[in-house]
């Protein structure tokens, strides 16, 4: 079956340790300011910088209220008549977190509770959504349900498809990063010689996207979705899956390499993906491409990373400007196009990356709209 | 909206309390990572040695995720100690996906959904959507309940605590040949309940195309 939709991201609502709503935390962004802090109480005896919501309320309040925010943005949206997709790659885990550290047994909670599928049948039964579907494919979990959301409308499946984009610190994720090492304690500075680790990150990132063209959209161009094959934790060292992923998204959105003027990278800040996605980006786009990480800011929030970082960029199709790559000073890459400033210009089309455990990889390509 | 699915060919294992003959050895020479493999790990790799086929796009569910390595992680923390990287960098959802990517040089799409007791009618309907867009594809579900505190949880009486169906599918504009009813299987995960009506209804299936309709 031919695709025949066009796909558009309509609207979005979110939340990260950068800001409360996606105008504070594109404000966040373009100023370099990193909203990482030094938390303790997730790895014992250890003060670890982390990226936590600021004045966190309960996670699910939380996500609630950020669809109750989407639909309000989006009041043509029809719960009833839309899918919710969920990507996230802890679900509920800190509500097991909470019963099993607090009262040493899972007996007092159910396993619908701290599910991955906890998040659709939250929002699922608040708002009456048609039905719901949830991915968990570690950190590239929300690139990877915006990639099946693009499949759904572009084949005039559904018309409108909410895209929830969700991860909570856990003591469990924090405590697995840091023993493998890829945990920096200090905040972390993607692309830097001096790179030494990620900051785990909490975020909810809830999109709209239709076969509506409606006022301040960007399209979705196209998405591509590769494996690496390789190793369980580390890319492959040629990048080919990163390449290969790239390669699918400017393929489906039929677009040469060229044409891409800002490359919203996965860049964690560990060593291997910084080097790995640095050579694959030149590789495939050369130095033209302003390249960032949004990570330095808003920390890594996991699942979440992929509609989280598509709204961001998003906002900078819509506003014409590209944040810094925050906390760089000596790119490992001396070729990319890394701005130190906030860059006003013409962005047209976008390219964001999510790379995860496994050998994951996923990009999606967001382009402008302009009147006809 | 439907999507129709021609059935090309199916596996299924199960065992009330660990699936003993899954052929590792075989599947997997590698030592070093063979022992790495989590338990739903090694149920999708023999699901998929059986059906032979290694390289298509794959959608994998499972509804519980990696049990024994999450209540591992959990239980060090509570105790202490420190986290395993093993337990950890295998606790997430997509482990399976991953190793079956790793084992079978597999370099295209594979996903994982999970979504609790829908977990295998979102394997369907996520491989009836793909299947529009891939020649063919597998579709697996598998559930390793395992472990310590496993009955601190199971409140639905899951008395099979490893199973796991794989269906070969592509797509097809035949007419649909089997129709699912909803059926409950007593004693089966809820996660596997559709998945394993297929299976049920292809063994009855004497010739001719299996096709099945999925409503997207």
């Amino acid at each position: 079956m031919k695709s025949q939709n066009k796909v558009y991201l309509n609207a979005f609502s979110c939340v990260c340790a950068a800001g409360l709503n996606i105008e504070e935390i594109f404000e966040t962004l373009l100023r370099g300011e990193s909203a990482i802090t030094d938390q303790s109480g997730y790895v014992d005896g250890v003060i670890i910088p982390l990226g936590k919501i600021p004045g966190k309320q309960d996670f699910f309040e939380l996500l609630e209220e950020n669809v109750t925010s989407l639909l309000a943005k989006t009041p043509w949206l029809v719960p009833s008549e839309t899918i919710v997709l969920v990507g996230s790659s802890v679900g509920g885990m800190c509500r097991a977190e909470k019963k099993f550290f607090g009262e040493g047994s899972l007996t007092d909670i159910t396993v619908e509770e701290f599910s991955i599928r906890s998040i659709a049948d939250e929002v699922g039964q608040k708002f009456g959504f048609k039905s719901a579907l949830s991915f968990s494919t570690a950190c590239t979990s929300s690139s990877i349900a915006l990639d099946f959301a693009y499949d759904l409308i572009s084949h005039e499946l559904y018309k409108t498809v909410v895209v929830i984009g969700a991860d909570e610190l856990s003591r469990s994720a924090v405590n697995g990063f840091d023993r493998l090492g890829i945990a920096s304690h200090a905040p972390t500075r993607p692309f830097d010689v001096e790179r030494n680790g990620i900051n785990v990150a909490e975020g909810i990132a809830v999109l709209a996207l239709s076969s509506l063209k409606t006022p301040e959209c960007v399209e979705i161009m196209g998405c591509g979705v590769s494996s690496d094959a390789y190793n369980i934790t580390h890319p492959h060292p040629q990048g080919e899956g990163a390449m290969a992923a790239m390669s699918q998204a400017l393929a489906a959105a039929g677009l040469d390499a060229s044409s891409i003027d800002y490359i919203n990278a996965h860049g964690t800040g560990t060593v291997a993906n910084d080097e790995i996605e640095s050579a694959s980006i030149e590789k495939l786009f050369g130095s033209k491409p302003f390249v960032i990480s949004t990570k330095a800011v808003t920390g890594h929030t996991l699942g979440a990373c992929g509609a989280l970082e598509a709204a961001i960029s998003a906002m900078s199709i819509l506003n014409n400007v590209i944040p810094p790559c925050a906390n760089l000073s000596t790119p490992v890459n001396a070729t990319l196009n890394h701005p130190v400033e906030a860059t006003p210009c013409e962005v047209k089309y976008v390219l964001s990356n999510a790379f995860g455990f496994g050998g994951g990889n996923a990009a999606i390509i967001l382009g402008k709209i302009y009147a006809d | 909206m439907q999507i129709n699915l021609e059935i090309l060919s199916f596996a299924h294992v199960e065992d009330p309390e660990k699936c003993t003959t899954l052929n590792e050895k075989t599947v997997v020479s590698d030592m070093m990572l063979r022992r790495r493999l989590t338990r739903n790990a090694r149920i999708a790799l023999y699901l998929t040695d059986q059906i032979g086929d290694f390289s298509s796009p794959v959608v994998i569910g499972n509804a519980y995720g990696e049990v024994v390595e999450t209540f591992d992680i959990l239980r060090s923390i509570a105790a202490g100690e420190t986290v395993s990287p093993t337990a950890f960098q295998n606790s997430v959802h997509n482990t399976p996906a991953s190793y079956l990517s790793i084992v079978g040089q597999n370099k295209g799409y594979i996903t994982t959904v999970s979504d609790l007791y829908e977990t295998s009618a979102s394997v369907l309907k996520v491989g009836a959507v793909k299947s529009l867009k891939f020649e063919t594809l597998l579709l697996i579900v598998t559930d390793s309940i395992d472990f310590e505190r496993v009955s601190d949880l199971n409140r639905c009486d899951i008395a099979l605590k490893e199973c796991g169906i794989a269906l070969q599918v592509r797509h097809t504009t035949k007419k649909p040949t089997m129709r699912l009813s909803g059926k409950s299987y007593v004693g089966y995960s809820p996660s596997i309940w559709p998945m394993l009506e297929i299976v049920e209804k292809l063994r009855e299936t004497k010739s001719g195309p299996a096709v099945i309709a999925i409503e997207i």
